[in-house]
C-alpha cells in the first residue's frame, strides 16, 4: 500500500487527532444551547420540543376564505361552542389555521358549516386534520421504539463488521447529531412556535443514519489502514491518516446533500419546510461529528482501553 | 461480445424500458399519495359492545362492510386496511365529498322490523303511552337489494328485496298483521311503520320516509353494504384539498430539478470526465427509479418525493468515493486502468457497509411508521438499491466505454481532475 508507507511523517491538511480537545469544546458549544432549548421545552410544553396535534391529539382546520375575514368572526365561531382555539392568519386574511383540542366527527362537521356562515370557501382548500389523543400516544411510543431499534441494529452491525468500539462511537457521534437535532427544533419551537409532527421524528432518524453512514467510511479506512499498519504506528497516526484520506470525500458528499436539500428548503412548501431544514441541519453536523468527533473517540477508547500498541491488537481483530 | 459491453447493452435496454414505462400514463400510471392529490385518511375504531366484544372475526366483518360501502361511494383504489386489533385504516383519494363519505363509513345501520303484540291494533294506546313492540326474526341480513328510487308520493323511498329465507318471514309477518302496522327501525331509530294492506309474499318491499335523493341513497348504501357489528368511532380524520398538495408537489419538483442541477454541475466541474460519468448514471438512475415507482406501484407523497431527491445527493456517495479512491491510486503513480479498477474494488466495502445501514434505518422507519413515514422510508430503500447498481455497474461500464472509443486525448489523468508530478505522469501514460 502506496499511501501507508510513511504513516508516521505524513503531512496531513487536518490534524484531527491532535486537537481532540478542541473538536469536543466544539461540539459541548453547540450542544449547550441546544440542551438548554430542549430543558425549557420540556418546562413549557412537557417535551423536548413543542408536539404538534400528531404526538398530543387534536384537531387543525385550514380554511382559505373567498374573501378577507376577521379573525374574531373565525374565533366566535370556536368560542360560541366553549372551544378555544388557536388561530393563526395568513397575511392576505383570507387563509386561517385553527388548532384546537381534538373534536369528534359531529362536532368538527358542526364547525365547518359555522365556518360557512363566516364567508363562503372553497371546499378544495379547505384542510381538516383530526387526531384522537390515544394515536398520538400511539405514534409517540412507536418513534421512541424506531429510536431504540434503530440505535441497537446499528451497534449490532458495525460490532459485527467492525468492532465493538467502532460502534460505540460512531452512536455517540450519531446520538450528538440527534441532540443538536431535536435542539436546534426546540429553538424553532420556542422562537417561531415550530411544531413536532411524525416528519421530525423521519428526519432526525434518516440524518442518524446518515451520520452513521459517513462515519463508516471513515472506518472503513482506519480498517484498512490497520491491516497494514507497521511496528510503533500509535492508532491515533492511523485515524488521522485515515480521516484525512477520507476528507475529500466527506467534505464533496456532504456538500452534495446540501445541493439536492437546500432547493427543497427553499421551494419545497410550508407543509415540508420544518422537515427539510432539520434534515440540511442535520447534514451539516453529521457530517462534522464523522469527522471530528467519531474517530477521535474512537481513539480516546483505545487510549483508555489501556492498549499502548492498539494499531497492533486491533490489526489482528479486524484483519 | 465482451462481458462489459454486454453490460452496457443491458443498461441501455433498461434505461429504453424505463423510459416507455414513465411517458405511459395509461398502463402504468404514477400513483399519487392523498397528501398530493387530495382526499380523505379515516382511521377508525371498534368499540365492544355488552353483547359483542371485537375479535378478530368481528374485525374481520368490519372490514368487510366498510369494503362495500367504499365500493359503493365509486372512489377508485380505495386503501381498506386493518391496524392493530380494533382499527380500520381507509383512505379515500380525490374523494369529492369527505363530509358525506365521512357519515357513510361510521354508521352501524342495523336494520330491524317489529310488529305489535296479538290483539293490540295501532301504536298508540289511548293514553299515549307506546305499546310494546315485538323484534321480529327479520333483519337487514336478510337483504339482497336496496335502492334508492323516487316515491309516487313525491320524494324518496329504499325499494329492498329479501333473500329466500327473509322473503318468506316477511310474507308471515306481512299476513298476520293486515291492518296493522309493521315498523322498520335503523339501529334504533324508527325510520318507518307502513299500515300493511295485504300478505307481501314476493320478497320486495319499499321503506318509506322523509328522505330526500342523498339521504335515500345513503340509506340504500348502508343496507346493501349490510350492518357493522359493532359501532366503529372515528380517531383520526385527515382531510386534504386538491389544490394544496398540487402547489406543494409543482414546487418540490422545481426544487428537485435545482437540486439534480447543481449536483450534476459539482460532479462535473471536481471530476471532470469521471464526474460526466457519474452524472450519465445519476440521469440513469432517476429514470429508473421513477419506473421502479411507477411499476411496484410506490405512492408518492410529498416526504416522499423528498426521500427521492435526497438519495440523488446518496446515490452520488459511491461515485465520491470511488473516484476519490481513482484520483488516489492515480497521484501514487498507479496506471488509468488499474488505478480505477482499484478505485472501484476498495471503494466497495465502505459503500456496502454504509449503504447497509442506511438501508436498515429504511427498515425501521418502514416498520414503525405509518403512511407518509413509510413512503418516505420505501422511497429511500429503492433509492440507495438502485444507486448501489447504477453507481457501481453502470458507471464503470460507461467509464470504461469512454476510455475505449474516446480514443487517446482522454486518456490523461487531467481529466480525472489530478495534477501530477513529473514522474508519476511517465509512469502513468
Amino acid at each position: 500500500m502506496a499511501t501507508n508507507e510513511n504513516i508516521q511523517t505524513e503531512k496531513h491538511a487536518l490534524d484531527v487527532m491532535g486537537h481532540k480537545g478542541l473538536w469536543f469544546g466544539v461540539s459541548i458549544a453547540i450542544l449547550i444551547p441546544c440542551i438548554i432549548a430542549i430543558a425549557i421545552c420540556f418546562q413549557r410544553f412537557g417535551a423536548p420540543v413543542k408536539l404538534g396535534i400528531d404526538f398530543t391529539g387534536g384537531t387543525l382546520m385550514e380554511v382559505t376564505f373567498d374573501q378577507p375575514e376577521k379573525i374574531e368572526a373565525v374565533r366566535g365561531v370556536f368560542e360560541k361552542q366553549a372551544i378555544e382555539p388557536h388561530i393563526t392568519a395568513a397575511t392576505d386574511e383570507k387563509t386561517f389555521s385553527i388548532r384546537t383540542p381534538y373534536l369528534d366527527k359531529d362536532k368538527s362537521l358542526s364547525l365547518k358549516e359555522d365556518l360557512r356562515k363566516v364567508g363562503s370557501f372553497n371546499e378544495p382548500h379547505f384542510r381538516l386534520e383530526s387526531v384522537g389523543p390515544t394515536i398520538g400516544k400511539e405514534l409517540l411510543r412507536n418513534a421512541a421504539m424506531a429510536l431504540g431499534f434503530g440505535i441497537l441494529g446499528i451497534l449490532l452491525y458495525i460490532t459485527f463488521r467492525y468492532q465493538f468500539d467502532f460502534a460505540l462511537s460512531a452512536i455517540i457521534a450519531m446520538v450528538h447529531d440527534g441532540v443538536i437535532m431535536l435542539g436546534t427544533f426546540a429553538i424553532f419551537s420556542l422562537v417561531l412556535g415550530a411544531e413536532a409532527d411524525g416528519l421530525l421524528v423521519v428526519a432526525i432518524l434518516t440524518i442518524m443514519g446518515f451520520s452513521v453512514h459517513d462515519t463508516i467510511v471513515i472506518f472503513d479506512r482506519f480498517r484498512e489502514n490497520l491491516k497494514f499498519a507497521k511496528k510503533g504506528d500509535t492508532f491515533g497516526q492511523i485515524a488521522n491518516a485515515s480521516v484525512n484520506q477520507t476528507l475529500a470525500r466527506s467534505i464533496n458528499t456532504s456538500l452534495t446533500l446540501v445541493l439536492t436539500l437546500l432547493p427543497l428548503v427553499i421551494l419545497g412548501g410550508h407543509t415540508i419546510f420544518f422537515f427539510t431544514l432539520t434534515m440540511l441541519i442535520g447534514v451539516v453536523i453529521g457530517a462534522y461529528s464523522s469527522i471530528f468527533n467519531a474517530g477521535p473517540i474512537l481513539v480516546l477508547l483505545r487510549e483508555r482501553g489501556n492498549k499502548p500498541n492498539g494499531a497492533q491488537t486491533a490489526a489482528k481483530t479486524t484483519a | 461480445m465482451s462481458p462489459r459491453k454486454l453490460l452496457l447493452l443491458v443498461v441501455v435496454l433498461l434505461t429504453l424500458g424505463a423510459l416507455y414505462v414513465i411517458q405511459d400514463e395509461k398502463q402504468f400510471p404514477t400513483k399519487y399519495g392523498l397528501d398530493i392529490q387530495g382526499g380523505m385518511h379515516l382511521v377508525l375504531e371498534a368499540k365492544d359492545t355488552e353483547k359483542i366484544k371485537v375479535t378478530p372475526e368481528v374485525m374481520q366483518s368490519v372490514i368487510a362492510v366498510v369494503r362495500n360501502r367504499v365500493d359503493a361511494t365509486g372512489v377508485n383504489e380505495p386503501v381498506i386496511q386493518r391496524k392493530g386489533d380494533r382499527q380500520v385504516v381507509v383512505e379515500l383519494a380525490g374523494v369529492k365529498d369527505p363530509d358525506a363519505a365521512r357519515e357513510l363509513l361510521g354508521k352501524t345501520a342495523h336494520l330491524t322490523f317489529w310488529e305489535l303484540p296479538a290483539g293490540v291494533q295501532a301504536p298508540m294506546t289511548a293514553s299515549g303511552s307506546q305499546p310494546a313492540w315485538v323484534k321480529t326474526p327479520l333483519d337487514g341480513a336478510m337483504l339482497t337489494e336496496a335502492k334508492a328510487e323516487p316515491s309516487p308520493q313525491g320524494g324518496w323511498q329504499i325499494a329492498i328485496k329479501f333473500n329466500s329465507e327473509g322473503a318468506k318471514l316477511f310474507g308471515e309477518i306481512s299476513s298476520r298483521n293486515v291492518g296493522k302496522p309493521v315498523a322498520i327501525r335503523l339501529d334504533d331509530t324508527e325510520v318507518s311503520a307502513p299500515r300493511i294492506e295485504g300478505p307481501i309474499l314476493g320478497g320486495s318491499a319499499q321503506i318509506t320516509g322523509s328522505f330526500d335523493a342523498k339521504s335515500a341513497q345513503m340509506l340504500a348504501v348502508q343496507l346493501k353494504a349490510g350492518s357493522l357489528p359493532v359501532p366503529l368511532e372515528e380517531v383520526e380524520t385527515r382531510t386534504v384539498g386538491p389544490t394544496l398538495g398540487q402547489d406543494t408537489v409543482k414546487a418540490s419538483v422545481t426544487a428537485g430539478i435545482i437540486g439534480f442541477a447543481l449536483v450534476a454541475l459539482f460532479m462535473l466541474a471536481y471530476y471532470r470526465l469521471p464526474g460526466l460519468v457519474a452524472d450519465i448514471s445519476l440521469a440513469i438512475y432517476a429514470v429508473l427509479v421513477f419506473a421502479i415507482f411507477k411499476l411496484i406501484p410506490v405512492t408518492l407523497t410529498v416526504p416522499g418525493i423528498a426521500g427521492f431527491i435526497l438519495s440523488i445527493g446518496m446515490a452520488v456517495d459511491a461515485n465520491v468515493l470511488i473516484f476519490e479512491r481513482t484520483k488516489e491510486e492515480l497521484k501514487n503513480g498507479r496506471g488509468l486502468y488499474s488505478a480505477i479498477e482499484i478505485g472501484f474494488k476498495r471503494a466497495f466495502t465502505s459503500i456496502f457497509d454504509s449503504n447497509s445501514t442506511t438501508l436498515l434505518t429504511c427498515a425501521i422507519l418502514y416498520y414503525f411508521g405509518s403512511g407518509l413515514v413509510r413512503g418516505f422510508a420505501l422511497t429511500l430503500a429503492i433509492g440507495v438499491i438502485v444507486s448501489l447498481f447504477t453507481a457501481i455497474t453502470v458507471s464503470r461500464a460507461l467509464l470504461h466505454a469512454l476510455l475505449e472509443g474516446g480514443g487517446k486525448g482522454l486518456k490523461s489523468p487531467v481529466y480525472f481532475g489530478v495534477k501530477l508530478p513529473e514522474t508519476a505522469t511517465k509512469k502513468a501514460s
